[in-house]
């Protein structure tokens, strides 16, 4: 279409004239009016800015008198305050921060680990995030950043006055405000190759003491067997696709799809014979692997055997649990971890950078090769996936993270599930104990513990009953599926999507 | 200002802020509304017209963008006002007048996107005006304007066929 038909189109659109009747306003006495019966509507996060702004506010002026000119004279930026959230945002923090800039001076390219409201008190602000064309924020004005956005300017407009601006940030507990881009993309190796993606079938591993490798919020896979606890970091398994390993109950291929943000552990065996994986090739943009053994391929986010020997043929899903290190630790402090090898462990730090912040945040779109045929969530919002029977349920970390606990029945079981928030970690087990259907709600906003309202027994977040009648049981668990929607969806079609309002109402 | 230099502004004005403001919230109402409360901001901060920089239409254009703008965040409170999303919502071709799918498209533009097509192409002011009532440099309204035109070629793309030719 050129710009002729374009524009002989466009014309097609006619708008009316004011009504003739229409006569200027002139009443100034609404504002009075409006104290009386008029509405304020209010975004949280504006709420929460303002009601910090305020303490703030109040606490300076009860402090003593204002400061003189010289006293004020210019600030640095930086962080003013900062109180963890609790309820539906537990595990997240409101920092408060002043930004002053002096003319000519601009903040190199950076990003911010959650949202940012921000006002700009003095001056005029020039920003512009995601290389996009710069905006102008005057004074009383007011900025807005989503999660993850790359800020690629941030200076005051004018030549010769400084830009002071306050602004609040909603980040995950005790993390830095600031991320510097380049760091973001490869921190300590800018140059560092990619290595071969090749399954690890000798792995390697050593003691929680010496993974010195591992940051707190790294997510990793974590399974037990007997007194044996072991982790396998997400920014490790991402660069191989599957590690084979032994453990006392048997061999399991501990597998990630980087695409699908998938982290599975199967039992690497199937009627009696044991199985090496190696990547062979993507289907519905999820990894397939082809065992050594028998050459058949293995669709990643099923277990299902989809061509060779063994077709029609599914690997059974061996429980593990995707949570932080600093959880997994706490929880097993003579865990072992999976040992990165050379070449790898450099890479580790930018791979669990983009494992965390899609979880948190799912990057627009499915990606290419994807059938992503249920667009009722977004394609890469990360969902625990349950299956029980014939019946399946996506549980959307969203959701969960409101939640915290759900009472469910999938497949005609009774099931909970747990969702601590500041960990993203999920557990799910079957609600029965002692011949009993139990209902749980949380004992604490973190979901570290939660009680049973039919016998008022405090359990932990991993089925244990720690306290009350039931003390010592141990409630079974029911293995979850965490991974994207569009992976999850595709392969359990027209599967039920839980959401914490029907569950609250 | 005096009454009757505001009610001259008003006559002169009121069509063309209207017009805007109806494009902009597809609705009379609001039109009206954001109509009213321009002429209402005039009226109560006269000194903030300022003819060194700009024509009065530009300038109440530029209230009443403010004010649509207030007024589609209302309506969209979760969706970023950014002109980052490049490619406009999908839009029903089936059904309306020619008339009616082609505003139903430009009010599907990116509000940023879709506030300069209707000051530039509807309304008739230059870059330059546009620039100075959306608050924005030239490069960027031209830039937004460019992109809105390519979002509304592809979405009124399969109205071609149905266009009768003209001889």
């Amino acid at each position: 279409m050129d710009d002729q038909e374009l524009n002989q189109l466009l014309r097609e659109w006619k708008a009316p004239n004011a009504p003739p009747d229409m006569r200027p306003r002139r009443a100034r006495g609404s504002r009075l009016r409006w104290l009386v019966s008029g509405t304020l509507l209010v975004p949280v996060p504006v709420a929460l800015a303002a009601l910090l702004l305020i303490a703030l506010w109040t606490a300076a002026t009860r402090l003593g008198p204002m400061p003189t000119r010289e006293e004020s004279a210019p600030r640095r930026s930086g962080e003013i305050a900062r109180y963890p959230l609790t309820g539906a945002l537990a595990g997240y923090d409101a920092v408060l921060v002043e930004l002053n800039f002096q003319p000519g001076v601009s903040v190199p390219e950076h990003r911010h680990p959650g949202p940012i409201i921000g006002y700009v008190v003095n001056g005029r602000m020039r920003t512009a995030i995601n290389h996009q064309p710069d905006q102008i924020v005057p004074a009383g004005g007011t900025f807005f950043e989503p999660h993850g956005a790359l800020h690629t300017l941030f200076s005051s407009a004018e030549p010769d006055t400084p830009v002071h601006a306050v602004a609040v940030l909603v980040v995950p507990n005790g993390s830095p405000l600031t991320e510097r881009a380049a760091a973001t993309r490869e921190p300590q190796t800018p140059q560092a190759p990619p290595m071969p993606y090749t399954a690890i079938h000798h792995p390697e591993f050593v003691a929680a003491s010496e993974a010195a490798f591992l940051q707190d919020d790294d997510i990793l896979l974590g399974v037990t067997s007997g007194h044996v606890a072991k982790a396998y970091p997400a920014g490790d398994l991402s660069q191989h696709g599957s590690v084979f390993d032994e453990l006392p109950d048997g061999p399991i291929s501990v597998t990630w799809c980087g695409v699908c943000n998938t982290g599975l552990v199967f039992r690497a065996e199937v009627k009696g014979r044991t199985l090496h994986f190696q990547y062979d090739r993507m289907v519905a943009a999820n990894e397939v692997q082809k065992d050594l053994e028998t050459g058949t391929s293995w669709q990643q986010a099923t277990g299902e055997a989809i061509d060779g020997p063994l077709k029609g043929t599914r690997l059974t899903l061996y429980p593990a649990v995707r949570t932080t290190w600093a959880e997994w630790r706490k929880r097993y402090p003579h865990t072992l971890v999976l040992k990165p090898m050379p070449g790898y462990a450099e890479l580790m730090p930018s791979r669990r950078r983009r494992i965390k912040d899609v979880t948190r945040v799912g990057p627009e779109g499915a990606p290419k090769g994807a059938l992503a045929l249920d667009t009722r969530l977004p394609a890469r919002e990360t969902v625990a996936g349950l299956e029980v029977g014939r019946e399946t349920v996506a549980y959307p970390f969203s959701e969960l993270r409101i939640a915290r606990v759900v009472n469910d029945r999938v497949g005609g079981l009774p099931i909970l599930i747990v969702h601590q928030p500041s960990s993203d970690t999920t557990t799910a087990f079957d609600a029965r104990a002692n011949g009993k259907i139990l209902t749980f709600q949380t004992a604490t906003d973190d979901a570290s513990s939660v009680i049973d309202l039919e016998t008022r027994s405090t359990w932990n977040a991993y089925g244990l009953c720690l306290e009350g009648p039931l003390k010592g049981t141990q409630l079974k668990h029911v293995t979850l599926v965490p991974q994207f929607w569009f992976a999850w969806s595709q392969f359990h079609q027209g599967t039920r999507i839980f959401t914490a309002l029907k569950e609250k109402s | 200002m005096t009454d009757a230099e505001f009610q001259t502004a008003f006559d002169q004005h009121k069509d063309a802020v209207y017009r805007f403001a109806w494009r902009m919230s597809g609705s009379a109402a609001a039109a009206e509304d954001i109509t009213q409360n321009v002429f209402v901001s005039l009226l109560r901060y006269p000194e903030r017209f300022d003819p060194a920089r700009g024509t009065a239409r530009v300038f109440l254009l530029g209230i009443a963008r403010n004010l649509a703008l207030k007024h589609w965040r209302t309506e969209h409170r979760f969706e970023p006002l950014d002109d980052e999303a490049m490619v406009a919502e999908p839009v029903d071709l089936d059904r309306g007048q020619v008339g009616d799918i082609v505003g139903r498209a430009v009010r599907a533009l990116p509000p940023l996107q879709c506030e300069v097509v209707i000051l530039v192409e509807y309304e008739g002011l230059t870059l330059a005006e546009a620039a100075r009532a959306v608050d924005a440099d030239v490069g960027t309204v031209k830039s937004r304007l460019h992109r809105a035109r390519e979002n509304l070629r592809r979405t009124l793309a399969p109205l071609r066929s149905r266009q009768p030719t003209t001889t």
